[in-house]
C-alpha cells in the first residue's frame, strides 16, 4: 500500500510539474502588448516589461519561475490584484470561498442522501416521481438562474440579506445568516445530484440477491436496508462526496459574483485576462495540485469503504 | 412516549430562539435607529485592490485615493455676489496652497550655471506655489515640504519605473529633467527639443557635431531622429511626416504613385529585394516596364487605366536608406549621409525638391530645422535628484515649493490650468512608503510597492481616511479629523456632512438595483431594461458625457475584397452604401432601444467639447458646427426661417433616400465587376464581450437594415448579419485587422481640445477607419480675412484665403501648425475644424448615432448641490451632499416603507 501510494505521489509531481510547464508555455505565448495613451510613453512601458524579465526567452523565464518558487517566492500581482502578494491574497479569500461551500455540503449530503434513499425505497410511487422531477429541475437549469430566483425571492421579498457580509467573523450568526442564500443556492444541485446517484444505486442493490438473503435471514426491510443495502451502495457515492469536499476550495464564480462572496472564484479568470504572470501560475498550480491530490484520496477511499478493493495489489 | 418528549424539548427550543430573535432584531433596531451619523453608501463593479497614487492605472483606483487626498488646487463653483452658484461656471481654489503660484521664471533663470531651457524674458516656466503651514497625515505627523520632495524622487525613481512617472514629462507638464531621472543608467533617447533651447530658436551648432563609429555627436550625444514617432514631427511637418516617415512608407510598407491630381493609383512593396506592384486593393498585381508605365500584364502589354504619369508620393530615395537604418522602434542613428537624407525628406516635406532649395528660402533653418524632432542617444548619466525641477523653499518669507518647467503653463485669471493639469497630487508618506518596498524578484530588475494596499499602508492627508478594506468585498472611509480643510471655512463650513463612505464591490446590477431598493445604496445606475419606467421619476438626474457612440464601417480593402467568394462585402468600400447605412438608422429610436438616456447623435462632437473652456464655448452650439451637421445630413437651411431651425429638424433618418442610395451603389459595383448579381451580402458586426448590452445594437441594426434591403438584391436570406462577441480587449485591433465589418465604438477624451480630438479620426494610429486614409482625402477650406498666406496678421486684399490639402495635413495645420492655436482667431479655426468634421462624416466610416449621457437614480436619503450639472463640478461630489436623514433616520423611514423603496 505504501508504495503504491509512494508511486501515485511520484506520478503526480510529473503530472504537476507536465502541467506547470504547458500552463506557462500556453500563457507567456500569448502577445503581450503595450497600450500607451496620449501623453504616455510607449517606450517606458516596454522597458518595464523588459525590465520585469518579460521579453527574455519562455524557457529562460521559466527556469528563473521555478527557482523563484522553490524559494517560497511566489510573487506580487502586477496587471491584477496590483500590489498584493499572490499567496497572501489567496489566503485571504479562500475562507469565503469555503465558508459557504462547507454549509453547501452540510446541507446537501444529509439532504441529498436522504432524498435519494428515500425515492429509492418509494420506487416508481408518486413520492419518487416527485422526487426524480424535481432532480431533473435542479440539475437541468443552470445555477445561476435559482441563483436570481433565491436572491429575488429570499432576499429581496422575505428580507434576508442581499449580499454576504462584510468582515471575517465566519462562524457569527449574522456571516450565517447572510451566506443562506448563495449556500441554498450552490445546495440545489449538489442536492440534485446526490438524490439523483444514491437513488440510482440503492435502486440496484435493493434488488439484488444478497438482500433477499437478507430479508429470508429474518432481518426486517429497514435493518436490510441499512446494514446491507445502504453499505453496498455508498461504495461508489463516498468517493464522490469526497471529491465535493475537495471542489470545496474551488469556488463559483457565477454565486460569489450574484451574492458578493469575496471569494477565490474570479481570481482564475482575471488572472488570464489581465495576463498575470504570477497569479495564473500560482492558481494554475494550486488547482492541479489539488485536482491531482482528489484522484489519490478518491482511489484510496475505495479501499477503505470496501475492504475488497486493494489498489495496487497484482 | 420518549419520542414526544424530545419533540417537546425540541420545540421549545425552537421557540425560545425565536423568541431571542425577535428580541434581539427588536434591540437591533433600536440601535440602528439611533445611529445619527451619514454615511454615504455606493457601489462598484470592479474593486480597486491597490490606491498607490505613483502607480494607479484604473479609475476605481483613482477614486479610492480621491477621499484622503488633497491637492493643491482644485475646482469650485462660482458665485454670484449673493453666494449663489452661477451656473456652467467654475473657480479654482488653494486648497493644500495657500494661496495662487506666482510666475518665477525670470528669477530662477538667472541662476548661476543653471542647464534650463528658458530666459529670464520667458514666462511660465518656473512657478512658486506657497502651500499651507501646518497641515497634518491622519496620524497627526506633519506634512513636511521634504514629503513632496520624497514623493517626487519616489514617483520618479528608476528603480521602480512607476506608472505614473510619466505623468511628470510626457504630457503637458514636463518637469525639468524628470524625464532624465526616470531614464538615468541606460542608453536611451531623448527628445533634443526637451534638452535644448531651440524652443528659443537656439540650435545646437552643427559645426561642433563630431563622428564616432560613423554616427554624428554632439557632446558626446549620439544624434538620431525617429521614423515612427509621428508626433514629434509636428510644426507644420505633422501629417506629412506622419504618412512620409511613419505610415505610408513603413507601417504596412507600401509607397504610393499618384496622378497629378493626387489620387493614389498605384501601391508599391519591396518584397525580397524586388518591387512589387498593387492596384488599391494591395492584391491584384500590376507591372512596370523600365520607363516607369503601369501594366496589368506581366509582359506590359495591356496598360492600367488611369495611371499613366504617376509619380511616387515623396521621394523614396533619401527615405529608404533612413528607413533600412532604422531600429525596431523606428530610432536611427543619424551619419553624414543619412543627416542629409533627413534634411533632404522635410525639405520635400515643405515642397522644395532637396534642401538646397528649401534653404534658397528658408536660409540655415533648412539644415537645422530636424533638429526639432531630433534626439540625443546616450547613456543617461546616474543624477542627483537636485537637479530635477522640484525644490522646497523655507526662507521666512516664502513656505512652498518651486516647480521648474521644460514646457511653459500658460496662467489666466481663472487659473484654470492649476486645477485641470496640475489639479492631481504625488504625495506619500514617507516612513510607510519606505517600508512597502518589495525588492525585485529573481529575473526582474524592478522594485515593486505594497503602499496603498491596506488599511496600514494608506495614509490619508484628505478629508476621509480608509478605516476598513476586506479584499474584493468593502472599504470604508471615515472622517479624517486631522484634515486641514476641517479647520477652513471657506474649504469645508457647510460641507462635507458625510461622516462614512461605504463601497461594496457589487457586480450584477440587479443586485445593486434590490439593493437600492432596500435603502442600502444612496445612488444606482439606470440600466435600460428601467429606463422606460425610472427616466421619469423625481429621483432620476442625468449626467452628459464627452463620449460620442458610433458605428463603425470596416474600410479595410483587403479585408472586404474577394470577387469570388460569394458575399458583397465589397461594397462597403461604395460610399453611396455606408451613407444608405447611415441613414436608414432613426437615431432617436436607436438611442431609446440601445441606452438608457442617451440622445440621437449625428455629429463627432457633442455639447461637451468646449473650444473655449473659460467662456463656456461650445464647438457644437456654434454656426459652423451646426451648418456641418446640416449639410451632411441633407438639411437645406435655406428650407428654413433659421440655422437653428434647420438644426434642430435634423433626424439623420431617412429610409427613402437610403434605399435608393443602396440601389444605386449596388448598380455601380456590378458595373464595375466587384460584386455580382447572385451575391449574398454576409456581414459580421465584433464586440468584446457577448452581452445584452453588447447585442442591443446588434439586433437594432439587423432590424434595420433588413427593412432598409427590402426589394433589393440583399432582401431576406441574402443578408446575413451575424454577431460575434468573442474579441475581448482585442476588439478595437480585431477590427483594425479586418476580422469583422462593423463595430460600435467611439471616443471620448480631450473635452476641452475639440481642435486636438480630431485627432482620433484623422491620425492613422487612432482613426477605426484604417484603410480610410486621411492623408489622400483632400478638403477644401476657405478661410476669410486672413493673408493670401494663409496666415493671419499678413497683408490682406480682402480676398478670402482658399486652399486645398489633405485632411490630415489639414489637422496638423490646426493642431500645431500654420492654424495653431495662438496663430489664427479661434472663430476662424472653428471654420477648419467644421470643414474636417464634415470630410470624416461624408465618408460615412465612423457614422455618429448617440451622445451619450448616463442616467441614475439618487436615493431620498440625500441630495445633490445643484439640479444643473456643471462640467468642472460635476454634481459636487461628496463634498456637496446634503442629506435629508441621517442614518438612524433613514432605517427607520426604509423600515416604515415595508422595506422596499418606490422610485418609480
Amino acid at each position: 500500500m505504501l508504495k503504491y501510494v509512494l508511486k501515485r505521489l511520484a506520478l503526480m509531481i510529473f503530472v504537476l510539474f507536465t502541467i506547470m510547464t504547458i500552463c506557462f508555455v500556453l500563457i507567456k505565448s500569448l502577445p503581450l502588448v503595450v497600450n500607451a495613451t496620449v501623453g504616455q510613453d510607449a517606450e517606458r512601458l516596454e522597458e518595464i516589461i523588459v525590465s520585469r524579465g518579460y521579453r527574455k526567452p519562455i524557457m529562460e523565464q521559466y527556469g528563473i519561475y521555478l527557482s523563484r518558487i522553490f524559494q517560497g517566492d511566489w510573487g506580487v500581482g502586477i496587471n491584477m490584484e496590483q500590489g498584493t502578494y499572490v499567496i497572501e491574497n489567496f489566503r485571504q479569500r479562500l475562507p469565503a470561498t469555503m465558508l459557504i461551500n462547507v454549509y453547501a455540503m452540510l446541507i446537501s449530503v444529509p439532504i441529498g442522501l436522504g432524498l435519494g434513499i428515500f425515492a429509492a425505497l418509494k420506487k416508481n410511487k408518486w413520492q419518487d416521481q416527485v422526487i426524480s422531477t424535481g432532480v431533473m429541475i435542479f440539475i437541468s437549469v443552470p445555477s445561476y438562474v435559482y441563483a436570481f430566483l433565491v436572491q429575488y425571492l429570499l432576499c429581496f421579498k422575505a428580507g434576508l440579506p442581499l449580499q454576504m457580509k462584510s468582515g471575517t467573523d465566519w462562524l457569527s450568526w449574522d456571516m450565517f445568516v447572510s451566506v443562506l442564500a448563495p449556500v441554498l443556492s450552490l445546495s440545489f444541485g449538489t442536492i440534485a445530484g446526490f438524490a439523483r446517484y444514491t437513488r440510482a444505486e440503492l435502486t440496484e442493490v435493493l434488488t439484488s440477491d444478497f438482500m433477499l438473503l437478507a430479508r429470508t435471514k429474518g432481518l426486517t426491510k429497514g435493518q436490510a436496508t441499512v446494514r446491507h443495502a445502504l453499505r453496498n451502495a455508498m461504495v461508489p457515492i463516498f468517493p464522490m462526496i469526497i471529491g465535493e469536499f475537495v471542489g470545496i476550495i474551488g469556488g463559483s464564480l457565477i454565486i460569489e459574483q450574484i451574492f458578493g462572496v469575496p471569494g477565490v472564484g474570479k481570481l482564475y479568470l482575471m488572472s488570464i485576462t489581465t495576463l498575470d504572470y504570477d497569479y495564473f501560475m500560482m492558481l494554475s498550480t494550486f488547482y492541479t495540485f489539488i485536482g491531482l491530490l482528489a484522484g489519490i484520496l478518491v482511489d484510496l477511499s475505495y479501499g477503505f469503504i470496501d475492504p475488497r478493493i486493494r489498489m495496487g495489489a497484482k | 412516549m420518549k419520542q414526544r418528549k424530545v419533540i417537546a424539548i425540541l420545540a421549545m427550543i425552537l421557540v425560545l430562539v425565536l423568541c431571542v430573535g425577535v428580541l434581539a432584531a427588536c434591540n437591533k433596531d433600536d440601535e440602528r435607529y439611533k445611529a445619527t451619523t451619514k454615511t454615504y453608501k455606493t457601489y462598484a463593479s470592479s474593486f480597486a485592490t491597490s490606491w498607490n497614487v505613483l502607480t494607479y492605472e484604473t479609475q476605481d483606483q483613482g477614486e479610492m485615493f480621491s477621499y484622503s487626498s488633497s491637492s493643491f488646487y482644485e475646482f469650485d463653483y462660482a458665485r454670484d455676489e449673493n453666494g449663489d452658484v452661477i451656473d456652467g461656471k467654475f473657480t479654482v481654489v488653494p486648497t493644500m496652497a495657500s494661496d495662487y503660484p506666482t510666475d518665477i521664471t525670470a528669477e530662477i533663470a538667472k541662476e548661476e550655471n543653471n542647464d534650463f531651457y528658458f530666459t529670464a524674458e520667458d514666462e511660465g516656466y518656473a512657478w512658486y506655489i506657497p502651500v499651507r503651514k501646518g497641515m497634518k497625515w491622519d496620524n497627526g505627523d506633519e506634512i513636511k515640504l521634504d514629503d513632496w520632495i520624497y514623493s517626487m524622487k519616489e514617483q520618479l525613481n528608476p528603480l521602480f519605473q512607476n506608472y505614473r512617472a510619466d505623468s511628470y514629462y510626457a504630457g503637458s507638464t514636463v518637469i525639468h529633467n524628470a524625464e532624465l531621472y526616470v531614464k538615468q543608467g541606460k542608453y536611451n533617447y531623448v527628445s533634443i527639443m526637451n534638452q535644448y533651447k531651440l524652443d528659443n530658436g537656439i540650435y545646437l551648432d552643427q559645426s561642433k557635431f563630431t563622428e564616432k563609429d560613423g554616427i554624428l555627436q554632439y557632446d558626446g550625444k549620439d544624434l538620431a531622429i525617429n521614423i515612427k514617432n509621428g508626433n514629434v514631427w509636428g510644426d507644420g511637418l505633422g501629417s506629412n511626416a506622419n504618412s512620409f516617415f511613419s505610415y505610408t512608407l513603413t507601417e504596412d510598407g507600401y509607397i504610393q504613385y499618384a496622378n497629378a491630381a493626387g489620387d493614389v493609383i498605384v501601391y508599391r512593396k519591396n518584397v525580397d529585394g524586388e518591387a512589387n506592384y498593387f492596384t488599391s486593393d494591395k492584391k491584384t498585381r500590376v507591372y512596370r516596364n523600365d520607363s516607369g508605365a503601369f501594366f496589368t500584364d506581366a509582359e506590359c502589354t495591356k496598360a492600367l487605366e488611369g495611371a499613366d504619369k504617376l509619380s511616387a508620393v515623396g521621394t523614396y530615395g533619401p527615405y529608404d536608406d533612413i528607413r533600412k537604418a532604422a531600429d525596431n522602434n523606428g530610432y536611427v542613428k543619424l551619419t553624414p549621409a543619412l543627416l542629409k537624407n533627413v534634411q533632404d525628406c522635410i525639405a520635400i516635406l515643405h515642397k522644395y525638391d532637396n534642401a538646397e532649395a528649401y534653404a534658397a528660402d528658408a536660409g540655415d533653418y533648412a539644415y537645422l530645422e530636424w533638429q526639432e524632432m531630433g534626439f540625443y542617444g546616450y547613456d543617461i548619466p546616474e543624477m542627483s535628484f537636485d537637479t530635477v525641477g522640484l525644490r522646497k523653499v523655507d526662507d521666512g518669507e516664502r513656505y512652498g515649493l518651486i516647480l521648474i518647467l521644460d514646457t511653459p503653463y500658460a496662467d489666466t485669471d481663472t487659473h484654470f490650468v492649476w486645477a485641470y493639469d496640475f489639479g492631481g497630487n504625488w504625495l506619500v508618506k514617507p516612513d510607510v512608503y519606505e517600508s512597502c518596498k518589495v525588492e525585485p524578484s529573481t529575473g526582474s530588475t524592478l522594485y515593486t510597492s505594497t503602499y496603498g494596499t491596506s488599511v496600514a499602508t494608506s495614509p490619508s492627508y484628505g478629508p476621509y481616511k480608509l478605516t476598513t478594506y476586506q479584499t474584493g468585498k468593502f472599504y470604508e472611509f471615515t472622517r479624517n479629523e486631522n484634515w486641514f480643510g476641517y479647520g477652513i471655512d471657506s474649504l469645508s463650513k457647510g460641507f462635507y456632512e458625510t461622516d462614512r463612505i461605504q463601497c461594496t464591490l457589487i457586480e450584477e446590477w440587479d443586485t445593486a438595483w434590490m439593493a437600492f431598493q432596500k435603502g442600502d445604496l444612496s445612488a444606482i445606475s439606470i440600466d435600460v431594461k428601467i429606463a422606460d419606467t425610472y427616466k421619469t421619476s423625481q429621483r432620476a438626474y442625468f449626467t452628459p458625457d464627452d463620449f460620442v457612440g458610433s458605428l463603425q464601417i470596416q474600410s479595410e480593402a483587403s479585408a472586404l475584397t474577394d470577387p469570388n467568394d460569394g458575399n458583397a462585402k465589397e461594397i462597403l468600400l461604395n460610399n453611396d452604401f455606408r451613407k444608405a447605412l447611415s441613414l436608414s438608422i432613426d437615431r432617436a429610436e436607436y438611442a431609446r432601444q440601445t441606452t438608457t438616456s442617451s440622445l440621437a447623435g449625428f455629429g463627432l462632437y457633442n455639447s461637451m467639447h468646449y473650444y473655449d473652456v473659460e467662456n463656456g464655448g461650445v464647438y457644437r452650439n456654434t454656426d459652423v458646427a451646426k451648418r456641418v451637421i446640416c449639410e451632411t445630413y441633407g438639411v437645406n437651411v435655406d428650407d428654413y426661417g433659421s440655422l437653428d431651425e434647420a438644426y434642430a429638424a435634423v433626424v439623420g433618418y431617412n429610409l427613402v433616400a437610403a434605399k435608393a442610395l443602396v440601389e444605386k451603389a449596388i448598380a455601380d459595383e456590378i458595373k464595375k465587376g466587384t460584386i455580382k448579381e447572385t451575391d449574398k451580402l454576409i456581414v459580421k458586426m465584433g464586440s468584446s464581450a457577448d452581452s445584452e448590452a453588447a447585442r442591443r445594437p446588434y439586433n437594432f441594426l439587423k432590424a434595420a437594415w433588413t427593412t432598409l434591403f427590402e426589394g433589393t438584391q440583399f432582401a431576406g436570406s441574402n443578408f446575413v448579419f451575424e454577431f460575434d462577441g468573442t474579441h475581448g480587449d482585442n476588439y478595437a485591433k480585431d477590427f483594425k485587422s479586418g476580422q469583422y465589418e462593423f463595430l460600435t465604438a467611439g471616443w471620448s477624451g480631450a473635452a476641452w481640445d475639440p481642435f486636438y480630438f480630431m485627432m482620433a479620426y484623422v491620425h492613422p494610429s487612432y482613426r477605426y477607419a484604417t484603410g480610410w486614409d486621411a492623408s489622400n482625402e483632400m478638403v477644401t477650406v476657405t478661410i476669410p480675412d486672413v493673408g493670401p498666406d494663409g496666415k493671419q496678421g499678413t497683408d490682406d486684399d480682402g480676398t478670402p484665403f482658399t486652399t486645398t490639402m489633405s485632411a490630415l495635413n489639414l489637422w496638423a495645420q490646426l493642431y500645431q501648425g500654420v492654424w495653431a492655436e495662438g496663430n489664427l482667431d479661434v472663430e476662424k479655426r472653428l471654420i477648419i475644424l467644421g470643414a474636417l468634421e464634415k470630410c470624416v462624416l461624408e465618408s460615412y466610416y465612423s457614422v455618429p448615432v448617440t451622445y451619450y449621457f448616463s442616467a441614475a437614480l439618487r436615493s431620498y436619503q440625500i441630495e445633490a448641490y445643484t439640479d444643473t450639472y456643471n462640467t468642472f463640478m460635476s454634481w459636487g461630489g461628496i463634498k456637496y451632499y446634503h442629506y435629508n436623514y441621517n442614518d438612524g433616520e433613514w432605517a427607520r423611514y426604509i423600515d416604515q416603507n415595508n422595506g422596499t423603496l418606490n422610485y418609480k
